[in-house]
This record gives C-alpha cells, structure tokens and sequence, in this order.
C-alpha cells in the first residue's frame, strides 16, 4: 500500500499550533510507518515546488486565519493540492484572535505592502478584514481550540490517514471522538464533510465546576472578585462562555479559575454565540427592577470582543459575511 | 534589479525570508517578515484585565508581564505564594523554549519527523545525536506539564490574574512538580555535559556576531542595562522608562517594525554601521552577568565551552551556549521553587481595589527583555497600548546576521540551500 502523504501549514497566527503537533512528535513520528510530511515549512522549510513534486497530498492540516493576500493565495493552493483539507485552531477555523483587530477604529500601523516600496520587495498585501480559511476554500474538516488538545488533534489525524488501514489505531481514535465521527471512523469510511472533531455539547458538560442555579445578583469583571473554587463561574456573575462553547476542551480554562472565552466556537444548537450569551445572560439575572437591570447592562463591557473573542470572523451574525458568500463555516446543521 | 529570495525561514513565529537584490553596487540584503497580526489594534477597546489571555498569542511569557502591567494598572501586590507560582511558570517557559531552540538545532539537518526526501540524504547523523534530539522533546513534554500544572494551559497560559494567580494547586501536584524538576535537572546535567564534550562545531560554523550593543534587565536591581559589545555599562535607567529611551522605525521592505536607541538614532541595518542597534536574549542577559561577575559557576563553564567567555566576540556558538547555560540555571531554581512550601500559603491573590489611568511592567522573557504599558479610561477599556516584544528588538541584529552570512558564503550562486540553511541556523539562537 503506497504511503499517505501529509502537508502541514500555518497562515496568520501565532506557532501554538505547529507546536502542539511537535507536542505529539512521538506520535507524528508512528505515522511515518504509512505516512510521509512532505510539506512542513515551519520544521522542514518545504517549498512551495514540494507540493507540486510530490503531486496531491491525502491531508492537508491547514491553522491560521487569512491576513494578507499570501495567506490567501496559500490556501488556494493547498486546497487545490490536498484530497483532505483539515483546519486546526480557532484561528483556521473561525477567524481566531487576529480577528479582533477588525473591531479596531483604525488601524496606526502603516502597511508597507501597500505601498510602492513594497511593491518593489514584494511584501503580500493585507486583506481588508481577517477572514477564516473556510470563507475562501472548502474546508473538509476542523479541530478547533486556542490551540487544539493534543488527544482531540491526534485523533482527528490518526483518524483521516489511518482509516480502513489500522483497526487499533481507529478504535483508539475513536474512542475520544463524538458517537457520530467515531461512527464513521469505525465503518471505514470518512465523516460527514464539515465534521468538527471536537465535543457535541457545550463547555457546561464537562467543566468541573458545580451548577446550583443560574440566578446572580450583581456582574463581576475577573480581577474584582476571588471566585469560590469548584463553583459555576457564571452563577458567581462572571462572563463565562461555557454554555454557548463546544466541549472538547474537558473545561481546562475554568478548571484553572479562568472563564471560558470561546475558543471552541459555538455549539450545535447555537446559532450566534453572543446572541446566547446575552440571552443567557439577561435570562438568568435575579431581578425585574428596570433601574437595577440597566445598571448591569451599562456594566457590560466590550461585549462583542469577549463573545466572539476566536470567532468575530465566522460566527457573528452582524460581521461574517451571508452564507451564500462563505464557503464552509464549521457545520452545525 | 534581480532578486534572489530565501524562503520560507524555517522556526520563526511568522513568515520570514531573505531577500537578496542585486543592482549596481553591492547586492542588498534584507530579512523579510511578510505578515503582520497587529495586536495593538487587537487590544484597543478591550477591558484590560482580559489582555494577559489576549496578548499571550505573542508568547506564554506575554501572558506574565501582561498580568504584572495589571498589577500596576490595579495598584495591587500579588501574595507570596502567587509571585512564586508565577516565577516558576517563567522558568519552566524558559526551559521549554531554549530545549525547543536546541531541539530545532540538532535537527536541522536530519528531518526527526523522517522526511523521507531528507532522510535518504542523511544516514550520518550520529546515534547518539538522535538519542539527544529524542530525550530533548521527551523532557519538552514534561516541562510543558508543569506549565499546565502551573499555567492551567501550557502555550496559552490563563492562570496568572492581577494580584496573583486564579487558583491554588492540586495536592497531587506538588509530588509531580518536584518530580519533575528531578528529572529536568538531571537532563540539563547531561545536556551540558554533552554540549561541554562536543560543542556546536558539527552543526555550526563559527560565524561571529557584530559588535553590537545588548539590553536586559539586572537580576540584582531590576534596572534595564545598556551595555556595548564589550560589556561596558552605556545607560542604566529604570524599567518605566524604557519606551522613552527607544524608539521604533518601521522600513517598507518588512512587516516588522525595528527598536533602536532614541539617544544614537537609527541606522537601517548595515553590519557596518551597528549604531543605535541593540539585541536582546539570553546572549544579552550571560554578557550582563558575566560582566557583573556573577554567573553561576556551572553556566559559564558551560558557556565558556560553547565559544569563549569573552563575551566581546561572541559566535553563533556562544548564543546557543548562552542558551545552554540559561537551561541549568533554569532547572537549578525551579528545583528551589518546584517545592510545597514555595507553591502553598494562605492566600492565591490580592483583590484589587483601585484602578489607575495607566500600568507599566517589564520582564526578562525566555527571548529577552519584553515590556507593556496600557492606558485605560474610567471603565478600565484599553485606549493606547505599547508593547516591546524579542522579535521587534532582535529584528536589526537578524537582519545583520543574514547580512553576514550572505557576504561571507562564497557558494551563494551555486547553493542557496546551503546559505538558507546557515541563515536559519545563525537566527535560531535569537
């Protein structure tokens, strides 16, 4: 059986991901029983000639959100490269952090790309707005997370280049994967285009945290209060986007105090995940009195940039672009 | 005009090439960084307290000296126990990331994900080579464990809040901490032992570094130190004055904007006008600590096997033993600060009571000095943000090093490859 072949690239972002498979490097290193990396440029400085070497590659793990013109062109070419195409972290998969810088009024930092100099040292344009791979390309599949979980990055690999080929290693697989995926994986056959390997529900069900009641009395920001350990953070009054957020994480954030800000995107049942959260929100508020609810709503701050902290680009209503111009956000129908 | 371009850059957080122009006259070399993230603009508008989970997309170190600007926006003092949490967190940082540096170094010639196009080409990497490569990443994990245990995540920290740290340890965390920093410290023993026995001469060529001056900070008075290239104290001054006595240039032929000294002006990087050029990292901080006679027996010995102790001609050798000898200073604190009684006390952290208008802190970070200053208005938003990371201080110098290396390489027609190659081992220890 020929060997699979594998391309591993980072547009805009930061090396988390790219680190969190070195992370796994002894498990990246069992795939070169049936596997080659024959395009990493981060760890190997491929080329972009390898790619057409070595002709279309059966995976493509694609992080990083698209910034400037090359990153575009990237990942045109990756996909018209790859049988597969995977996107790893929020950044590839939603937008990711980079973009909140969308939100900003104006930008300071000159863009020496679009000058004349920078025609001249063919520095990439930027992009008018961040986008996310999926909204210039088809995207197969996504492994969400700031950056993903290694167990839940594993599989998804293992189980895309290891499928019909190695019965204990899907069965391993899928066995950290949702019911629906592992499905798939177990019967030999690809999951459902658009698969997000990740949890089904929301944060909520995995995070450690006790739940008593959804009522609070006041909002706290995270540095005014010392939040009682082992309970809601929510129902402390803190923003926590755990009801709102796909599990996958096993709720590391809110096990460490920290409330979760999303990186997961939005859960099955969600269609806007800051919608929810103020629908949350307000819904669970212990008050009727007018005066009361309007001080609290007046405490809200910068709302747009906590509830769509990883997914501005993607998953907002008021700022992705309309469906029929996007092609594949991550699939929640 | 024609262009020769090197890319991509293997290594570097973000899309790095080198562009080689030749018109009339000398050819010009330039050190790309081809995207931009923008994160000042992704901060604007942000309530500050979010900043430390924000702005460690830049490095886990950012989420520290973040939190340490909160505390000074907040006008709060963390609690003992969260200052030792935190300064363990930064020195398991450092150990990850100068393992990673020599990791990529000892595999920079043998693919370790065994690239079948390099493999066939590389049979003589000796075993014992592979074996180091291999333990390196094992320990990796292990310190990245105790990032998690102590960070709550490893590459994107969320624990460290203004006033202290968001939650107390596990009790099954404090045997696996010192467990842990057992067995780094007996790897960074024989990392240094190896290092000591065989240098870097397979894997680099003795390509030295231009006379060009040095910023860190004291780790006796906290103050930030200008030093020349031979060592010699320029400027003292301290930390909250650091973005008064520099000042940035941004060049249209790179995303990257360069720092330089406000006082000698700025000089676009030429190896032969160093002027207002500084560098930061841990070439930067052992030259300051030589030259204050207080190195840690066992580092310098390590250093000095690396290249030599003078620090006044240091080599691309000398920065990766630099990264060495930081590793076992490393591992010897956290072996103090991995221990129960350092990591328990009463309390994780201090309400803040107050907010002010503004919070400045600095650091010494696993790739040199980093800094922050935020201004915020009534309701604690961002309105101005300044940050000063490794990449943006280090920029002139990378930029001089492939300078140099594409001077001296008499095979730039007949291999780049091979030039490429070189360039990206004499950038990896910066």
């Amino acid at each position: 059986m020929p060997k699979k072949k594998l391309a591993i690239y980072t547009a805009t972002g930061c090396p988390a991901c790219e680190n969190t498979l070195l992370d796994i490097n002894y498990d990246m290193v069992s795939l070169t029983s049936n596997t080659d990396i024959v395009f990493w440029p981060y760890l190997q400085g491929s080329e972009w000639e390898t790619l057409d070497e070595y002709g279309p590659v059966d995976l493509c793990i694609l992080a990083g959100a698209v910034r400037t013109e090359a990153d575009r062109n990237a990942v045109i070419r990756l996909r018209s490269s790859s049988r597969l195409m995977l996107a790893i972290g929020s950044c590839a998969c939603f937008g990711g952090l980079p973009a909140l810088c969308d939100l900003s009024a104006g930008m300071s930092d000159s863009r020496p790309g679009d000058t004349d100099s920078g025609n001249k040292y063919l520095l990439p344009k930027m992009e008018p707005t961040v986008c996310a791979p999926c909204q210039i390309v088809n995207i197969d599949y996504f492994t969400p997370g700031c950056p993903p979980t290694r167990d839940l990055l594993w599989s998804a690999i293992q189980s895309l280049l290891s499928l019909g080929a190695n019965t204990p290693k899907i069965a391993f697989a899928a066995s950290r994967l949702p019911q629906a995926i592992a499905d798939s994986v177990t019967a030999g056959i690809l999951p459902r285009p658009g698969s997000i390997f990740a949890g089904e529900k929301a944060v909520c069900a995995t995070c450690s945290r006790t739940k008593e009641e959804k009522k609070f009395d006041a909002f706290f920001r995270t540095h005014q209060i010392d939040p009682a350990s082992g309970r809601c953070l929510l129902e402390q009054g803190i923003l926590c986007q755990g009801l709102a957020t796909r599990e996958g994480c096993g709720g590391i954030c809110t096990a460490a105090g920290a409330p979760c800000r999303g990186c997961f995107g939005r859960t099955e049942k969600v269609f806007d995940p800051g919608a929810k959260m103020v629908s949350a929100v307000s819904s669970t508020f212990n008050s009727t009195d007018p005066k009361e609810l309007k001080n609290v709503a007046d405490s809200f701050v910068d709302l747009a940039g906590t509830f769509y902290r990883y997914t501005l680009a993607t998953q907002c209503a008021l700022m992705a672009p309309n469906s029929e111009d996007s092609n594949n956000a991550p699939d929640n129908s | 005009m024609r262009r020769t371009i090197l890319e991509p850059l293997r290594w570097l957080g973000g899309f790095a090439r080198v562009m080689v122009i030749h018109e009339d006259g000398a050819p010009q070399t330039l050190f790309q960084i081809t995207n931009n993230i923008h994160i000042q603009e992704t901060c604007l508008g942000r309530p500050v307290e979010e900043l430390p989970r924000i702005l460690s997309i830049l490095s886990p170190a950012h989420h520290l000296v973040s939190a340490l600007t909160l505390d000074s926006v907040f006008n709060v003092t963390p609690t003992p126990m969260a200052v030792n949490i935190r300064n363990a967190l930064s020195e398991t940082l450092f150990l990850i990331h100068h393992m990673r540096k020599l990791y990529f170094l000892f595999t920079s010639e043998s693919n370790p994900l065994d690239d079948f196009t390099l493999s066939q080409r590389n049979t003589n990497q000796p075993s014992h080579e592979r074996e180091l490569m291999d333990q390196i990443m094992r320990h990796v994990v292990l310190a990245q464990e105790a990032s998690r245990i102590l960070g709550g995540r490893s590459d994107h920290p969320v624990s460290i809040v203004p006033g202290g740290v968001s939650r107390f340890l596990k009790e099954p965390y404090y045997d696996r901490l010192d467990e842990i920093a057992a067995k780094l410290a007996s790897f960074a023993v024989k990392i240094g032992g190896w290092v000591s026995g065989n240098g870097f001469g397979r894997q680099l060529q003795n390509l030295e570094i231009m006379p060009i001056n040095s910023l860190s900070m004291s780790p006796h008075n906290g103050e930030i130190e200008l030093r020349d290239s031979g060592g010699k104290i320029i400027d003292t001054f301290r930390p909250e004055l650091i973005f008064e006595k520099i000042a940035f240039s941004v060049e249209p032929w790179t995303y990257q904007p360069f720092s330089f000294v406000k006082a000698t002006g700025w000089n676009a990087p030429d190896i032969d006008n160093v002027a207002g050029s500084y560098f930061v990292g841990p070439l930067a901080r052992l030259r300051s600590n030589i030259q204050s006679n207080t190195p840690v027996d066992p580092e310098l010995s390590v250093f000095s096997t690396c290249g030599s102790t003078d620090v006044e001609a240091p080599t691309i050798s000398s920065a990766f033993g630099a990264l060495v000898a930081e590793l076992i200073g490393s591992v010897s604190r956290i072996r103090r600060l991995f221990r129960r009684d350092a990591l328990t006390g009463p309390s994780i952290r201090s309400i803040p009571g107050e907010m002010k208008q503004s919070g400045f802190a600095a650091m010494e970070s696993p790739e040199g000095l980093i800094a922050h200053h935020y201004k915020v208005d009534g309701r604690g938003i961002v309105e101005e943000i300044q940050i000063l990371d490794a990449a943006t201080q280090n920029n002139a110098l990378k930029c001089m090093i492939a300078q140099k290396v594409v001077k001296e390489s008499t095979d730039f027609d007949r291999d780049p490859k091979a030039v490429k190659l070189r360039i990206e081992k004499a950038l990896l220890p910066f």
